[in-house]
């Protein structure tokens, strides 16, 4: 049997996939090798202000002289992890609150997914904007606001899978010899979700790591002097013909996403071509 | 020629495409109406509750005071309402003499008994601007007279009734609208939501409409008493520092006021640029609060003031300000009486910063930095990237900061209730007199809580504050301004940075927009250009 990686929907013949797995790891070895690859302390303000791009400083120096090619090479090591970390959580969260939804059924159903409508109600980025405002700007806590808004999406795609899931004859058996729910739900229904969950955070990461950059652009995500893309961009908006201060970082954030886009798109291809299929069809 | 159902057509198209074309035109309808851009610092336009800059620039059209102002100049007072005025001897008696041809919007006259009113009514709502009237008693002998009088020697006076908020309301109307000046006007006034409708002044321009967050309008007051209004419609527009210098070089807009030197730089030919210095000066201070935090234990420490005094590279901070700013040798600006020369300012010494900051003991307690956060930003600076600059320097000495912007309804009370470690703020004067800063960063006094600094912490600087607000000869009292902020500069927890460059760039196609101090522009005196 030819593995899920080695059939004919292999990401590895798909060459977006490709691209983006090259552009992901770009990203992922600047952030690790970061200090060694900056030619520039990324907090440092010892050049001089709005130096356009040249050979000492490749993409130009910000209002506060410092060096933007160090910077985005830096800011990499805060968008990139944050944006997988809330991914994570999120799916988490939304992966348990959709399993208790959907496993229990009933009253409990029915109030979890009237919550899970009170959020999709609102646009994400004002909800998050909202918390990270009540808690405070911080990097931490515009995690902790994206988390919050971005569960549901996972709780009602859990629910879903739970429900058909638990209509097989193996789960009614395992339930007759006497299984705890948590045993059921862990044990026997979760392998059927680990699949759609996992192509829909894969999915997930791009929008992550806008809303991420989005929040720090309104000054509530990562704070100064921290090198973070979304932060840059707003300080190039609003040094806007200075067109290096904005540019760069925009397309760090640019090429994150649609990389992570193609990524999941592949591995949605891959892991779940049912629904491939039908956004194909 | 036959004519068509489409030739028809096609002639009163093109006809209403001419006629939409010339009506359209710049000369008919933009020529009066007048487009101000700044980013906005605006709560209402109640003179007794509004104190921050776009307010100021608004209610100074909309009200008028006992004197005023021309142009730029914040040093001679010219006549408002009062027409004439004389001061006794030691400075405790103001008499004003209210000009009879004044009238407010609706035809009535303006009367002593209105004066009285607003000036009591913004000491006794107890709003922001109140403490203006601290010591001083208002009265009427006559209709067409005011008394102020003060119970020590008070030459600021002349000054403070300048300030928009200061601005005489029609009476009769406010009162009908649940104004009060009652004693308990704090909890009894309720004309707040009027005016926010409607104005209720003398000055060329009345309210229109009111929007906090998007515009505030303006329309030619048709019964002003004095030299007419040069338009029909002012707009006050909010609109961030980007947008501001677009539309200037585009020019879609009349005045954009809060653009740095750099951002006034290649703006094209449609505009003037007036250049200044700002009014308002930047600053660190450290709290003084030992008990709020493990930090101020240490902050409070009059060596870790030091070392932050010295640990900043001053220049730094001057060359990011850009052209025309200049280091703030003291918290008086430099147009003021008595304030500090260049020679005069602290210069970075990171040794004995260093020393210093062994000497107070603060070692790797994390220190937090607050200041406005969202993209604030005053005179094209943003308080997020000096706050950058300054974090810089101190890390360098060995302070573990860490910076805790915050939107400004957040951060701004954390400021005004000592609720901060350390905090980057200005300040623009509330009167144009130095008085303003002795009376505002002594301890105990405004400022001077916000820092934690009590009354009868600095013995020096608080009797220097003492003999500069009662001295009536000017000499003497630039002198002790100018002792009061080298005392301040040695030992208060006070850390003056930066006096920016105050820009205003107006289009080619408006005259008479200048700088000032307390409201910015004078919308007044901004006319079309000939």
């Amino acid at each position: 049997m030819a593995s899920r990686f080695g059939n004919s929907n292999s990401i590895w013949r798909q060459p977006l996939a490709v691209v983006g797995l090259a552009i992901v790891a770009f990203w992922v070895f600047a952030a690790i090798f970061a200090p060694w690859i900056s030619p520039y302390d990324p907090l440092a303000q010892d050049s001089d202000k709005f130096l356009t791009p040249g050979s000492l400083h490749w993409m130009g120096t910000d209002e506060l002289n410092r060096d933007i090619f160090s910077r985005v090479i830096y800011g990499a090591r805060i968008s990139l992890p944050y944006s997988i970390l809330l991914v994570v959580l999120s799916a988490l969260l939304g992966s348990i609150i959709g399993g208790i939804s959907g496993y229990f059924g009933g009253r409990v159903d029915a109030i979890i997914m009237r919550l899970t409508d009170m959020f999709f109600a609102f646009p994400a980025i004002v909800l998050a904007m909202a918390v990270a405002a009540a808690l405070g700007p911080e990097i931490r806590n515009a995690v902790i606001a994206i988390t919050i808004v971005s569960w549901p999406v996972y709780a009602r795609l859990v629910r879903g899978l739970i429900l058909n899931a638990k209509q097989n004859d193996y789960v009614t058996a395992s339930s007759l010899l006497g299984s705890s729910s948590l045993r059921t739900l862990v044990v026997d229904l979760r392998p059927n979700l680990a699949g759609p969950v996992f192509v829909l955070a894969s999915l997930e990461v791009g929008n992550a790591l806008l809303l991420l950059s989005g929040l720090s652009f309104l000054g509530l995500g990562a704070q100064p002097p921290a090198a973070e893309w979304g932060s840059m961009v707003s300080m190039g908006a609003v040094n806007f013909d200075r067109w290096w201060v904005g540019l760069f970082p925009g397309l760090a954030i640019l090429s994150a996403v649609l990389a992570f886009n193609f990524i999941g798109d592949a591995l949605r291809d891959a892991l779940d071509p049912r629904t491939a299929k039908a956004l194909r069809d | 020629m036959k004519l068509t159902f489409k030739r028809v057509m096609g002639i009163v198209f093109s006809f209403a495409l001419v006629s939409t074309v010339a009506v359209s035109g710049p000369v008919s309808a933009a020529a009066k109406t007048l487009t101000v851009e700044t980013v906005f610092q605006l709560t209402s336009t109640d003179p007794a509750r509004s104190f921050e800059q776009t307010g100021n620039m608004i209610n100074r059209a909309l009200y008028e005071t006992l004197l005023t102002y021309k142009g730029g100049d914040a040093a001679t007072p010219v006549p408002g309402v009062a027409s004439k005025w004389s001061v006794n001897a030691n400075a405790t008696e103001f008499t004003f003499t209210i000009n009879p041809k004044a009238k407010f919007s609706d035809g009535t006259k303006v009367t002593s008994a209105d004066v009285v009113f607003s000036l009591n009514r913004l000491k006794n709502v107890k709003g922001n601007p109140s403490s203006l009237m601290n010591g001083i008693t208002v009265s009427a002998p006559d209709a067409g007279t005011v008394v102020l009088t003060t119970a020590n020697p008070t030459p600021q006076v002349l000054a403070i009734v300048t300030s928009p908020a200061l601005g005489i309301l029609n009476s009769k109307v406010v009162k009908a609208n649940g104004g009060t000046d009652a004693a308990d006007a704090k909890d009894t006034d309720k004309a707040l939501d009027f005016l926010k409708t409607q104005s209720a002044g003398s000055g060329p321009y009345i309210l229109k409409s009111f929007n906090l967050t998007t515009e505030v309008v303006l329309v030619k007051n048709t019964k002003y008493w004095g030299t007419a209004a040069g338009y029909d419609q002012i707009v006050v527009r909010n609109v961030p520092v980007n947008v501001q210098r677009l539309n200037a070089i585009k020019g879609t807009s009349s005045i954009a006021v809060d653009l740095s030197p750099d951002q006034a730089e290649g703006l094209g030919s449609k505009v003037y640029v007036v250049e200044g210095k700002a009014s308002n000066v930047f600053f660190l201070y450290l709290s003084q609060n030992k008990d709020f935090s493990a930090a101020t234990a240490f902050t409070s420490n009059a060596k870790c003031v030091e070392a932050a005094r010295y640990a900043i590279n001053y220049n730094k901070i001057v060359r990011y300000a850009g052209r025309g700013a200049v280091q703030a040798p003291g918290i008086i600006p430099s147009f003021f009486s008595g304030a500090l020369k260049a020679k005069d300012a602290i210069k970075q010494d990171t040794a004995r910063a260093k020393t210093a900051f062994d000497a107070c003991g603060i070692k790797d307690t994390p220190v937090s930095i607050g200041f406005w956060g969202d993209g604030g930003a005053v005179n094209g600076l943003s308080f997020a990237s000096l706050t950058a600059l300054v974090d810089e320097d101190l890390r360098a000495v060995g302070f573990k900061t860490k910076l805790a912007g915050a939107p400004i309804a957040v951060s701004l009370p954390l400021y005004r209730e000592n609720k901060e470690e350390m905090g980057l703020w200005l300040w623009g004067p509330d009167w144009p007199d130095s008085t303003n800063y002795t009376e505002s960063f002594s301890p105990g006094t405004k400022v001077g809580l916000r820092m934690g600094w009590k009354a009868g912490s600095d013995s020096v600087i608080e009797e220097l504050r003492a003999r500069a607000s009662t001295e009536t000869n000017t000499k003497k009292r630039a002198a002790l301004f100018r002792e009061w902020q080298i005392e301040m500069n040695k030992r208060s927890p006070l850390i003056p940075l930066v006096q920016p460059a105050a820009i205003v760039v107006s289009n080619k196609s408006v005259v008479g927009t200048s700088d000032h101090p307390i409201w910015k522009v004078n919308l007044a005196e901004v006319r079309p250009a000939k």
